[in-house]
């Protein structure tokens, strides 16, 4: 494998001196993920979901619920991370479901708009989608090898929920992704090699 | 359906959500700045006086920390022969700065230690000011930004824009050409510096900090800060094999992933002796944008600013790029 990259990379080594901090940064502008707040293992976690159940059904719309999908998907993963550095992998499991049914539930959500604001709540699902895998992909390598495999199996889930979702989005949306796109994948790549986890 | 029960249960979450959120309050503003945004790194900016005057010096000092630990980040990497690159912009755009803590005094082994940095500035004017500082940890580069108030502003912050592609800094004027000649949001652009000398092409350019040029841009909200060089023909095939489809998405990740590791590495190399200097950057979003770009010509460093609105991507919108680097129109 490596004497096939070597090729490549030999053209490659002048334009290193020059290729500078920004040559790729699509992410310098990322909010990061939030606190947990209460998590999983907490006795009173059930509490944040009754909160979250509130606040969805008192939306004035589907517009409104979709931004606060977007806000919950955000937090699950702060507390799927939460979990994982305190080895709690059957925490870590249930924020990653929980992730995932508000992923859903977002989802859902694009398709029930009129048609202008379903393809900007597609974009922007599908931006959120690379924000968090490129989280994940920094965070990962520091994270404790075993409990993190739970985070490992989302971000495939995220990888092919972005593809889906990418097939849906104009053409010009997908152009604008393009640098975002390539920057999750070269990251995952470094946070793989750091991690050492089988390819 | 939802029964009774569940709706009550739901009514005394929200309520108790509600009680939580009036207890909050903000907390009292110190003078030690959090960058922006937050992340697996936390740096600080302290401000000695702790509110600047315009004209009186300041002195500015950061730290760095890994926010899951507290501890210091004590491995960073030079990139551009400096640890820290500090820009500094009034955000009506009248000033910029390119400063380290290198130009003032050597870092010591007990500076990268504790990754603690200091410098001395005098704010030009009064005003609001945004710092942007920008580091390179286990080959990855990262940005945390401050927002300084200077003096007492009267007025709310107005940028202006001049669009005119032409400035003339000491002895040295500098044209700005742009393909494609309207930049479009998330497609590449690129910029050409054109320098000449009393009518005559400057060809005795020199590397600033290990490059031709350094740019520093912004837009007009102060959003969506950028900071790129000169853009050489290796650069130029490093973005083909990027943007080739035929390669397999995994493996173009792959060699992504070996060349930011091998870049942080390598020695400065001058290629473009002038008188153009191309860059090429990907504006993330439409607006008016303010560029600082920085070059020695004869080995004198220089600053030149112009403005540049970028429109967001229309059907029919032409995206392709007549470079100057490839000599061939790539999209």
């Amino acid at each position: 494998m490596r004497a096939r990259r070597a090729p490549w990379l030999l053209a490659l080594l002048p334009l290193c001196a020059h290729a500078g901090h920004g040559l790729l940064n699509s992410f310098s502008d990322l909010q990061w993920l939030p606190a947990p707040g209460r998590t999983p293992d907490q006795w009173n976690y059930r509490l944040d979901w009754w909160q979250e159940k509130s606040a969805l059904l008192l939306a004035a719309d589907d517009d409104a619920r979709f931004t606060l999908c977007l806000e919950y998907m955000r937090e699950k993963l702060a507390e799927a991370e939460a979990m994982v550095v305190k080895s709690d992998t059957e925490a870590a499991r249930v924020a990653v479901k929980n992730y995932r049914a508000y992923f859903d539930r977002a989802l859902a959500l694009t398709t029930v708009v009129p048609n202008e604001p379903t393809a900007t709540a597609r974009l922007g699902l599908a931006r959120a989608l690379l924000e968090h895998q490129y989280m994940l992909s920094v965070d990962y390598p520091d994270l404790p090898v075993a409990p993190r495999a739970a985070l490992a199996a989302l971000m495939e889930f995220l990888d092919k929920a972005y593809t889906a979702l990418r097939a849906q989005l104009p053409r010009s949306a997908v152009q604008a992704l393009f640098f975002k796109e390539e920057e999750v994948r070269w990251s995952w790549e470094m946070a793989r090699r750091a991690g050492e986890i089988p390819p | 359906m939802i029964g009774v029960r569940q709706r009550l249960a739901m009514l005394a979450a929200l309520s108790l959500s509600l009680a939580q959120g009036c207890g909050e309050s903000t907390p009292p503003a110190g003078t030690v700045l959090e960058g922006q945004p937050g992340g697996p790194y936390r740096m600080t900016l302290a401000l000695d006086p702790p509110h600047p005057a315009a004209g009186e010096q300041t002195r500015l000092s950061w730290q760095l920390t890994h926010s899951a630990s507290g501890a210091a980040v004590t491995d960073l990497q030079v990139l551009h022969e400096r640890v820290v690159h500090n820009f500094i912009v009034n955000l009506d755009f009248s000033s910029f700065a390119h400063i380290h803590h290198e130009d003032f005094r050597a870092v010591t082994a007990d500076d990268l230690k504790r990754a603690s940095f200091t410098l001395p500035y005098r704010f030009p004017s009064v005003g609001r000011y945004r710092v942007v500082s920008d580091f390179t940890h286990r080959n990855r580069n990262w940005t945390k930004q401050f927002d300084v108030v200077v003096g007492t502003p009267s007025a709310p912050t107005l940028a202006v824009a001049d669009f005119t592609r032409t400035r003339q800094v000491d002895d040295i004027l500098g044209s700005l050409s742009v393909s494609p000649p309207i930049p479009v949001a998330g497609y590449e652009t690129e910029l050409v510096l054109n320098l000449t000398r009393e009518g005559r092409p400057v060809t005795d350019l020199a590397l600033v900090l290990g490059s031709e040029a350094h740019v520093a841009l912004w837009r007009e909200d102060g959003q969506h800060f950028g900071h790129t060089h000169s853009y050489t023909p290796h650069m130029a095939s490093m973005l083909r094999a990027m943007h080739d489809q035929a390669t397999d998405a995994r493996r173009r990740g792959q060699m992504m992933a070996d060349m930011m590791v091998m870049m942080m590495s390598m020695p400065p190399e001058l290629v473009f002796h002038g008188p153009e200097i191309p860059v090429h950057y990907v504006f993330p979003e439409p607006g008016v944008y303010h560029l600082f770009l920085q070059c020695a010509p004869g080995g004198k460093p220089r600053v030149f600013h112009f403005a540049l609105a970028v429109q967001p991507w229309r059907e029919g919108m032409q995206t392709r790029i007549d470079s100057i680097v490839t000599r061939d129109s790539v999209h």
